[in-house]
C-alpha cells in the first residue's frame, strides 16, 4: 500500500469511526447484491404440491403471472408411505390407498390447473410417488423458480409455521425459491 | 512581541507546526494531535489555565455537538436511506440524471446537515446504480465530493469552517444565505457544466439498458429503508423545525450553537430514543480535535505571532480588496494541504487582528470562500474527500492522488475564481 493509500485509509478510519461497516450492513438489509440486481428470465416455474397443500393463494398467482412463465404442477406422493403400508398392511391395501391418493391428486392437480389458468398462464402437471424432498431438489434442476407452499410435506403447526420438508427443499433447490 | 517573549514564540510556532503536521499525516489521529500540541503549551503555561476559555470557541462546539445529536438521531429512522433510494428511482436509470439528481441532493443535504454524513450514506446507493449501469463510478463520486464541499458553503451550518467564522465573527444563518448560498449554487451550476463538458459523452446509456435498470431500482423499496417511520416523521420535522430557527435566530435572540442544542434538546426528548444511544455517537474526537485546535492557535495569539503577521500583512496590501484577494487564495490553496479545518482555526485571529486596521467584514467571507471551495482542490482537503475516497478504495475503485489533483484543482480554480469575483462585486465595487 502507498502513502496515498495509506493516508486515505488512516483519515477514513478517523472520520467515520468504524461507522461505514455499519452503514454497509444496514444498507445490505434492504439493497440487493449485484447478483440479485440482475434481473432473470423466469420461463419455467416448479410448483411441488401433494395431500396438504389447497387452492393457491391469490398472492402467488398474480406474482407467478408477472413472469409470463410455464407452470408445472408436479404431485408427490409420499413413497415412505406407501412402502411402510406395503410392509405392515400388505399390497392389497397399499394399491388401494394408492389408487385413493392419486385420485384425490388427479383432482387438485385439475383445480389447481384451472385457478393458473384462469390467470393466464401455461400449465402441465405430473402425479407420481417418490421423495416429497428429492425429487423435487431433481426436478428443480430444470427450472427457474420453484414454489413452495409452508405446508408442503407436513403440514404446519403454531409452533412450526414452515414445514421443515419445505425448509429443506428451499435449502437444496437449485433454483430460486419462492414459499408461499 | 520577539523582545523576551522570543523564545516562547518559536517554541509555540514549533509546536503549531508539529501539530499541523502530524494532522496532515494523521499517523495518530488528528484529535490526539491537536489534544497532544494542546497538552505541551498548557504544561509550558504558554496559554496560562485562566485563558483556556477565552481562546476554546464554544460557539462552534457546541453547534456542532448540537448537529451532531440531531443527525444521529435521524440517521437511526432511515431517513438518509430514504433519500438515497428517492433519488435513485427519481434518475430513472439515465447516467447523465444519476449525476445531477445525486449531485443536487447531496449540495443541498450538506448546506443543512453534516457533510462526512450525507456522503457516507449516499455514498453505498451512488455505487450500486453505477454498477447497475455498468458505467465508471469515478465521476459520479467526485461529482459528489464537489457538490458536497460547494453545497456546504452556502450556510451557516453547511461546513465546520463556516460554524467557526460566523462564531468568531458573529455572523447570522441569514447572512450566510444572503452571502453565500447565492455563491453556492452559481458555482453548483458551474460544475455541473464542467462535469457535462468532461464526462458528457461517457454518460449514455442504451434504452434497453436502461429500461433494466429502472425494472431493477423499481424493486428497490424506500419505505423498507425506514427503520421507524414515527421517528423518521419526528426527525423531518425537527429538522425543518432547527433550520427555521436558524432563519429566525437573530429574531429569537439566539445563537446558532444555542439553536442547535434546543433542536438536540426536542429530538432527544420527543424521539424517546435512548440517550445513552445518541450520545455515545457524538463525534467526540472530533469534539476534542476542535478544543486542541483552539487551544494550538491560541498559543501563536498569545505569543504574539498572530499580530505579528498581521502586521507583515498590512504592511504588503493596501486595501480590504488586496485582503480579500491575499485571504481567499491563501485560504483554499492551503485548505487543500492541510485541511479547511485547521486552515481556518489559524485564520481566524489573523482577520480578527488585521481588523484594526481594515475593514475585515468581507475577508470572513473570503476566508469562507476559499476554506470551504480549497476542500475540493486535493484529495485530503476536506472530510468529505476522505470518507469519498475511503470507501472508494474499499470498493475497490481507484482514484489517484493526481488524478483528483487534476480536476480538484480546475474546480477549485475556477469556482473560487467565480465566487470571489461576486463577493468583489457585493463588497468592493
Amino acid at each position: 500500500m502507498g502513502y496515498y493509500s495509506s493516508l486515505i485509509e488512516r483519515k477514513f478510519k478517523g472520520r467515520t469511526m468504524g461507522s461505514y461497516e455499519a452503514i454497509r450492513r444496514e444498507y445490505a438489509d434492504f439493497l440487493m447484491t449485484e447478483e440479485e440486481m440482475i434481473v432473470r428470465e423466469v420461463r419455467k416455474i416448479l410448483l411441488p404440491i401433494d395431500y396438504f397443500v389447497e387452492l393457491l393463494p391469490s398472492e402467488l398467482v398474480w406474482v407467478l403471472s408477472v413472469y409470463e412463465a410455464e407452470v408445472h404442477i408436479a404431485y408427490i406422493l409420499d413413497r415412505d408411505i406407501l412402502t411402510l403400508l406395503d410392509e405392515m398392511a400388505g399390497g392389497e391395501l397399499r394399491r388401494e390407498y394408492q389408487e385413493k391418493k392419486e385420485a384425490a391428486g388427479m383432482e387438485k392437480l385439475a383445480m389447481l390447473s384451472v385457478q393458473l389458468e384462469q390467470a393466464g398462464l401455461r400449465v402441465t402437471t405430473s402425479l407420481f410417488d417418490g421423495s416429497q424432498i428429492e425429487d423435487a431438489v431433481r426436478l428443480s434442476e430444470s427450472f427457474d423458480i420453484v414454489a413452495l407452499s409452508r405446508v408442503y410435506g407436513t403440514g404446519i403447526t403454531e409452533k412450526t409455521p414452515v414445514s421443515p420438508v419445505t425448509v429443506q427443499v428451499a435449502q437444496r433447490v437449485h433454483c430460486s425459491a419462492l414459499i408461499y | 512581541m520577539l523582545g523576551d517573549g522570543l523564545g516562547t514564540a518559536l517554541i509555540s510556532i514549533f509546536i503549531f507546526l508539529l501539530t499541523y503536521a502530524l494532522i496532515v499525516d494523521e499517523r495518530v489521529h488528528r484529535a490526539v494531535a491537536a489534544m497532544f500540541g494542546a497538552a505541551i503549551v498548557v504544561l509550558l503555561n504558554i496559554v496560562p489555565w485562566e485563558e483556556l476559555l477565552v481562546y476554546l470557541d464554544f460557539g462552534t462546539i457546541f453547534l456542532l455537538m448540537g448537529m451532531m445529536i440531531i443527525v444521529n438521531t435521524a440517521r437511526n429512522s432511515g431517513l438518509f436511506e430514504f433519500i438515497a433510494i428517492k433519488t435513485a428511482k427519481a434518475a430513472k436509470g439515465n447516467p447523465l440524471m444519476v449525476l445531477l439528481l445525486f449531485s443536487a441532493v447531496t449540495a443541498f443535504v450538506s448546506a443543512f446537515l453534516d457533510n462526512v454524513t450525507t456522503v457516507l450514506l449516499l455514498t453505498p446507493m451512488l455505487l450500486t446504480i453505477a454498477r447497475l449501469m455498468k458505467m465508471n463510478p469515478i465521476p459520479f463520486l467526485i461529482a459528489e465530493i464537489f457538490a458536497s464541499n460547494i453545497g456546504g458553503m452556502g450556510t451557516l451550518i453547511g461546513d465546520p469552517p463556516n460554524i467557526m467564522i460566523a462564531s468568531a465573527a458573529g455572523l447570522s444563518f441569514n447572512e450566510f444565505i444572503l452571502i453565500m448560498a447565492p455563491i453556492a449554487v452559481i458555482d453548483f451550476l458551474i460544475l455541473l457544466g464542467m462535469f457535462y463538458i468532461i464526462y458528457g459523452r461517457k454518460l449514455r446509456i442504451e434504452k434497453d439498458d436502461q429500461d433494466a435498470i429502472i425494472k431493477a431500482l423499481s424493486s428497490l423499496d424506500e419505505r423498507a429503508a425506514i427503520q421507524d417511520i414515527k421517528l423518521f416523521n419526528k426527525s423531518v420535522i425537527v429538522i425543518v423545525l432547527v433550520v427555521i430557527m436558524f432563519f429566525l435566530h437573530g429574531v429569537l435572540g439566539l445563537e446558532p450553537a444555542e439553536v442547535a442544542l434546543i433542536g438536540a434538546a426536542i429530538i432527544l426528548i420527543w424521539s424517546r430514543e435512548a440517550p445513552e444511544m445518541i450520545l455515545e455517537k457524538i463525534e467526540w474526537p472530533a469534539l476534542f480535535f476542535f478544543g486542541g485546535l483552539f487551544i494550538v492557535v491560541g498559543a501563536l495569539v498569545q505569543t504574539g505571532v498572530i499580530a505579528t503577521i498581521a502586521e507583515a500583512m498590512v504592511g504588503t496590501v493596501n486595501s480590504t480588496g488586496e485582503a480579500m484577494i491575499l485571504i481567499t487564495w491563501f485560504a483554499a490553496m492551503a485548505s487543500a494541504i492541510v485541511d479547511n479545518i485547521p486552515l481556518t482555526a489559524a485564520m481566524i485571529p489573523l482577520i480578527q487582528d488585521l481588523g484594526t486596521t481594515m475593514e475585515i467584514y468581507p475577508l470572513w467571507w473570503a476566508l469562507s470562500l476559499g476554506a470551504c471551495l480549497g476542500g475540493n482542490g486535493s484529495a485530503i482537503g476536506a472530510s468529505a474527500n476522505v470518507v469519498v475516497l475511503g470507501i472508494s478504495e474499499r470498493e475497490g475503485i481507484q482514484i489517484t492522488f493526481f488524478d483528483f489533483l487534476k480536476l480538484g484543482f480546475l474546480v477549485m480554480g475556477i469556482t473560487v475564481a467565480v465566487g470571489l469575483g461576486i463577493l468583489w462585486f457585493m463588497f468592493i465595487l
